[in-house]
């Protein structure tokens, strides 16, 4: 897959994996904190509720505690506190602003009825109190004065017995007072009965006084006690009602509307606990999972990652690898390395490219220095040549300078001793070997304008060439007593007319020259085709050459016999020729074999004709 | 019902009796004032001040009726305290000694209640019969008559205190999903308020003159502790009691407890507490909703109570005419069946049998199984057949008497104790 | 300059393709040492055989001097040069190279190849009247003669 990809993509694909997962995990992690996050806002909220939960529970109690205070010792502050407290409760529960959580409901609930509860209390206490402390106190006073005053007029008058009467109705009104107090201090509804019944005596006594004392003065008083008797009985019994009915309200009514909340509270705080534990719980879990998540995603994370960069690594590597052993190969100068194959159209692909050229340029490198070698051997062997050529030349010239100077000297020696005919019979050799050096300066020269001269190339007809050939030298052939045949049709060359001609003369002199005959000497000049070729041959009957000259005959001057006319020049020259125009000049020959000397010619594309 | 009566020919036929008999004999005077009715103002509690009987009773008597229910501490201190705010006074007998050492009420004329020859024995003489149990505690019969001397007694005289109504004998209620149904009488008992088995799932009713006696008789059957007159305790044996309550209290026992009817039904519904004071209205109606509520028959007794109706002393002239009419209205039949279907009984349930249906008197007060299902006050099904009546008929509930609810001299003192036992955590 | 020694016999082989040089040559040891008998060969190899067989028939006298020249015919002087100092009698025999050239690789090729001297032929007029009295003379006066003479005597 990532074989498809350019270079730089496959890099970019690797680090934006990279990327991914690594944004994986941190998303991750992201969503676990927040979760977690959750969770603990959550926890917080369960906290302060709780927190809430508890301290109503505490300042429930307070204010029951402060209620039975200002219920039993009266005092307002008592109740001051505990309106306080509940308007602080209020504000808490508002604060936290839960009105999704019933069990909050649940307790304003109770709350408020227990506070309405209480104004009762206040009210039926505050009415009590009055009742007990004023309105009792006076009424029982009134009454007391009264019979007093009753007492006070009838003493005169009243005998013993009523006079004990009188004072068992003062004591018995004492009696009262005392149980009605004692009553309202400690509560003991005996206390009531006994009241009550002591009333009762009262009443009935009153009435026996009052019926005794008919329409009298006196029984004014008696009158006046009766009344506030009346009045004072029901006040004592409003005020025990009243009593009963706060301790009612605030022992059992408020105290089990206090419970409730108590409870409820106690009961939320239990269970935001047991939330508080469970999302603690949960989170540690949770927590432990990520890790486990953690973990294991960042083993894969490694793995992963390492597989792609192995992968991506290898894939670019490899590559690039590759090339390089290529490279190195390419730049010791190899043509034949192969290039592994790489299609995809990026920086490795450019330098595929790129060794692609190095290996054509290495190839064309290999090819030149192939053919500088060529042309070094070639240079080479010209220069070779040229020494050999500048050696022969020297020699060969100053041979004949040798010779003119050396007859000179004897010329001289032979004039001083006298013999002058002898002196000047010699000079012949002076102006032989003048005349000589004078050849063979030409022949040189002949030899240097070949490639120089005369380097136009015509078409050829070979046959008409030889046909006049024959005839120039018709007349040589005859007197030396040589045949000329021709052994078939002859191509038509691309070649310098007056060079073609040359060669076959020096070939023609030197058969004339060196291959005799006894029994008649022939030559033969034919055609044969090879495939890019022309061959010519020409061929004599003669004593043959040894194989030991067959090349050296073909060097400036040499000469197989010396006493023979001609400077050596002519197959040098016609090797010259031949090389000029890229053809070849070499000799086939055993010793009484007769020579056969062969002329090579490329074939001319005729086409490219130049 | 009547397989062969419909119900509104029913009611019609009930109704029309039920008028005819009223106003031909109690309300010559009202009938001729037509031209504004007469308003009489009930005060009492939840369990007798029900829509129904309200409405059929104006409907009956011709005159309007303002029905004030409330909690029964609240009601009391609100009869106790201003008796010009009530005509009449429903409630228990637990609070006619303080009604009547208020001076609030006004003793009631035997000669102005119709019925008063067809109530029993149970009220007048304390037993409904030669072998029942005479309970402890204030025992209506001991505060019926009025005396000379102004005090409640059991010498009859011309005036009673209260006009005898309804009554019942109060135990425990337990939910039987939970706890395995116990036999009557032999297994049931007192004691079970007090089983650990139960701790956290128990209530008691919110009152010291009820309430404690229920924790009182099951301190005594489980041997915690005894008491000389359970229905009169010394300071020692209160404070021994709430000693062990409180121990209880500690250990999360009890759930709590409960003010109303209605909570105490809540309680039991959300599965909060499973055996508990109950009156019988509570049992009815979580039968209705499908709580299967077992109303106990402890084998010491029942915790009995008596239904007063009181006259207020400043119901005078045609108001107090309009409250007699009501109150002999109430025993006139209609109201003692309506009432018998939340478990009440009537003090003439004779009277009362015309207006139910053969199973409905079989179940309720015979104590045979139930033959078809039996609906309730609310008009749910709280009885189906096969069901039988815990502690069987009325006379052998009532022959069961443990204690009474009573107002004892100590109650004041346990006011505080109890606060301090509701209160414990 | 020059003076006649006395000595019998000795001939100088002298190995020269070029007929005017070689008359030259006859002329100037004719003319310094009139006894010295100059046999003139024009090719290499009819020089070898010529040696060769004195070699083996002894019927005349070995050289006395070689005089080589390079360039021949058949045999090169190279060549010729070889086959003398290979055979171990033959190579007593002292051989002058000369020849016209100037190539430096012909001088090296030659005293490599064992030649005893090197002389260029002379291009002026009395060239080779002095070298071939200084040829004369350096070899008569050393012991080579003895040598010969030892080389004649083993026949």
């Amino acid at each position: 897959m990532f074989k498809k990809l350019k270079l730089k993509n496959r890099i970019y694909t690797g680090f934006i994996t990279i990327g991914l997962i690594s944004l994986g995990m941190a998303l991750v992690s992201i969503v676990t904190f927040y979760y977690a996050n959750d969770n603990f806002s959550y926890f917080v909220q369960s906290s302060s509720k709780s927190h809430l939960a508890l301290s109503i529970s505490r300042d429930v109690l307070e204010i029951q505690r402060q209620a039975l205070i200002y219920t039993h010792e009266g005092h307002q502050s008592a109740a001051d506190r505990m309106h306080e407290i509940y308007q602080r409760i209020s504000a808490q529960i508002k604060q936290e602003n839960q009105q999704d959580s019933k069990y909050f409901q649940e307790i304003i609930k109770h709350l408020d009825t227990y506070v309405e509860t209480f104004k009762q209390v206040q009210q039926q206490r505050t009415r009590q109190v009055t009742l007990v402390n004023t309105e009792i106190r006076s009424l029982a006073s009134e009454a007391e004065n009264h019979f007093l005053k009753h007492i006070e007029q009838t003493s005169s008058s009243a005998d013993i017995s009523a006079q004990l009467n009188n004072q068992r109705i003062l004591s018995s009104l004492l009696l009262i007072e005392k149980y009605a107090m004692r009553y309202f201090d400690l509560l003991d509804s005996k206390d009531i009965v006994l009241a009550k019944e002591s009333i009762f005596r009262v009443q009935n006594s009153l009435h026996a006084l009052q019926k005794q004392h008919g329409a009298q003065l006196t029984a004014e008083h008696i009158l006046q006690t009766i009344q506030y008797m009346n009045n004072y009985e029901q006040v004592f019994l409003e005020a025990v009602q009243r009593t009963r009915g706060y301790l009612i309200l605030v022992n059992v009514v408020m105290s089990a509307e206090a419970y409730e909340i108590i409870y409820r509270s106690k009961r939320m705080g239990r269970q935001l606990e047991q939330e508080m534990n469970m999302i603690e719980a949960n989170t540690l879990a949770l927590m432990q999972q990520v890790i486990t998540i953690m973990l294991l995603s960042g083993a894969t994370f490694l793995i992963l990652i390492t597989l792609f960069s192995i992968l991506i690594s290898r894939s670019i590597t490899k590559p690039i690898a590759r090339l390089t052993d290529t490279f190195i190969a390419l730049a010791k100068g190899s043509h034949q390395t192969k290039i592994p194959t790489y299609e995809i159209q990026d920086e490795i692909g450019a330098l595929t490219k790129a060794a692609i050229v190095f290996k054509e340029k290495n190839k064309q490198t290999e090819d030149l220095l192939t053919q500088s070698k060529q042309l070094t051997a070639d240079l080479a062997r010209s220069n070779d040549e040229l020494e050999q050529f500048v050696y022969t030349v020297s020699h060969d010239l100053k041979s004949p300078l040798v010779t003119s100077m050396g007859f000179i000297g004897i010329i001289q020696k032979l004039a001083t001793a006298g013999k002058m005919e002898e002196a000047v019979g010699k000079l012949d050799r002076v102006v032989n070997a003048n005349r000589r050096m004078g050849q063979l300066i030409n022949d040189l020269l002949e030899l240097s304008r070949v490639g120089r001269i005369d380097t136009d190339k015509t078409a050829i007809d070979l046959n008409n060439l030889l046909d006049g050939f024959r005839k120039n030298h018709a007349n040589e052939l005859s007197s030396s007593s040589f045949t000329l045949a021709f052994d078939s049709e002859f191509p038509t060359l691309y070649a310098n007319e007056s060079r073609i001609l040359q060669v076959f003369e020096n070939l023609l002199g030197n058969a004339l020259k060196y291959a005799t005959n006894p029994n008649g000497s022939v030559i033969n000049i034919g055609a044969s085709e090879a495939e890019e070729n022309h061959l010519i041959y020409f061929k004599d009957n003669g004593p043959g050459i040894d194989k030991a000259y067959h090349k050296k005959i073909f060097r400036l001057f040499y000469r197989l016999n010396n006493e023979m006319e001609g400077t050596g020049i002519g197959l040098a020259v016609a090797a010259k020729v031949m090389k000029f125009h890229n053809g070849s000049i070499w000799v086939e020959s055993k010793p009484n074999n007769g020579a056969t000397f062969w002329l090579k010619f490329p074939k001319i594309n005729e086409e490219t004709k130049q | 019902m009547r397989p062969k009566l419909d119900r509104r020919e029913w009611f019609k036929k009930a109704g029309a009796l039920a008028l005819g008999t009223s106003s031909t004999l109690a309300f010559p005077n009202i009938i001729k004032a037509y031209n504004s009715k007469p308003t009489i103002k009930v005060v009492g509690t939840h369990v007798t001040l029900q829509e129904p009987l309200r409405k059929k009773a104006e409907q009956d008597l011709g005159i309007n009726i303002e029905f004030y229910p409330g909690g029964s501490a609240e009601v009391l201190l609100k009869a106790s305290t201003d008796p010009s705010s009530f005509d009449l006074y429903e409630q228990w007998s637990n609070s006619i000694k303080i009604l009547w050492q208020a001076n609030a009420t006004q003793p009631i004329a035997i000669s102005k209640l119709k019925y008063w020859n067809e109530i029993n024995d149970l009220t007048k003489k304390g037993r409904i019969s030669a072998d029942a149990k005479l309970g402890l505690g204030d025992a209506p019969y001991k505060l019926l008559y009025t005396q000379k001397d102004g005090t409640l007694a059991s010498t009859p005289t011309e005036y009673i205190s209260f006009m005898p109504y309804v009554h019942n004998t109060d135990s425990y209620g337990y939910n039987s999903a939970v706890i395995p149904k116990g036999i009557p009488y032999e297994t049931e008992s007192w004691g079970w308020l007090l089983d650990e088995k139960y701790n956290g799932k128990v209530a008691l009713v919110n009152d010291p003159t009820i309430g404690l006696f229920d924790a009182a008789l099951a301190v005594k059957t489980r041997g915690l502790m005894d008491f000389k007159d359970m229905g009169n305790m010394s300071r020692q044996e209160v404070d021994e009691l709430f000693r062990i309550l409180l121990d209880y209290k500690k250990r999360g026992h009890f759930r709590g407890v409960w003010t109303s009817v209605p909570n105490s039904v809540e309680l039991m519904k959300s599965g909060e507490v499973i055996i508990q004071s109950m009156f019988s209205p509570g049992v009815s109606a979580l039968k209705g909703q499908g709580i299967p509520c077992i109303y106990a028959a402890p084998k010491e007794g029942y915790r009995a109570w008596h239904g007063v109706m009181c006259l207020s002393r400043e119901s005078t002239g045609e108001r107090q005419e309009a409250a007699y009419a009501y109150m002999n209205w109430w025993l006139s039949g209609w109201p003692g069946a309506f009432i018998a279907r939340q478990g009440y009984y009537i003090s003439n349930p004779q009277r009362s049998r015309q207006f139910m249906s053969t199973p409905e008197w079989d179940y309720w007060y015979q104590g045979k199984p139930a033959s078809e299902p039996l609906k309730g006050t609310d008009g749910n099904i709280s009885i189906q057949p096969g069901e039988i009546r815990t502690g069987g008929s009325y006379i052998k509930r009532f022959e069961n008497v443990a204690i009474w609810n009573t107002v004892m001299d100590n109650y004041e003192y346990t006011l505080s104790k109890w606060n301090e036992f509701v209160l414990t955590i | 300059m020059s003076s006649k020694k006395e000595t019998n016999n000795r001939t100088i082989l002298l190995i020269e393709d070029n007929e005017d040089h070689a008359e030259i040559t006859r002329f100037y040891v004719n003319e310094y040492a009139a006894d010295i008998k100059v046999v003139w060969l024009n090719d290499g190899k009819a020089a070898m055989d010529h040696i060769l067989e004195i070699n083996e028939n002894r019927e005349q006298s070995y050289p006395w001097l070689i005089l080589l020249d390079i360039k021949l015919p058949k045999y090169n002087g190279h060549e010729v040069l070889s086959r003398l100092k290979s055979n171990q009698t033959l190579r007593e025999i002292p051989v002058v190279m000369f020849t016209t050239s100037t190539s430096n690789q012909d001088i090296d090729a030659a005293l490599k190849g064992g030649a005893n001297s090197y002389i260029q032929k002379p291009i002026e007029p009395d060239g080779y009247a002095f070298t071939i009295a200084k040829i004369i003379d350096y070899w008569s006066l050393n012991q080579h003669g003895i040598i010969v003479d030892n080389l004649n005597k083993h026949a």
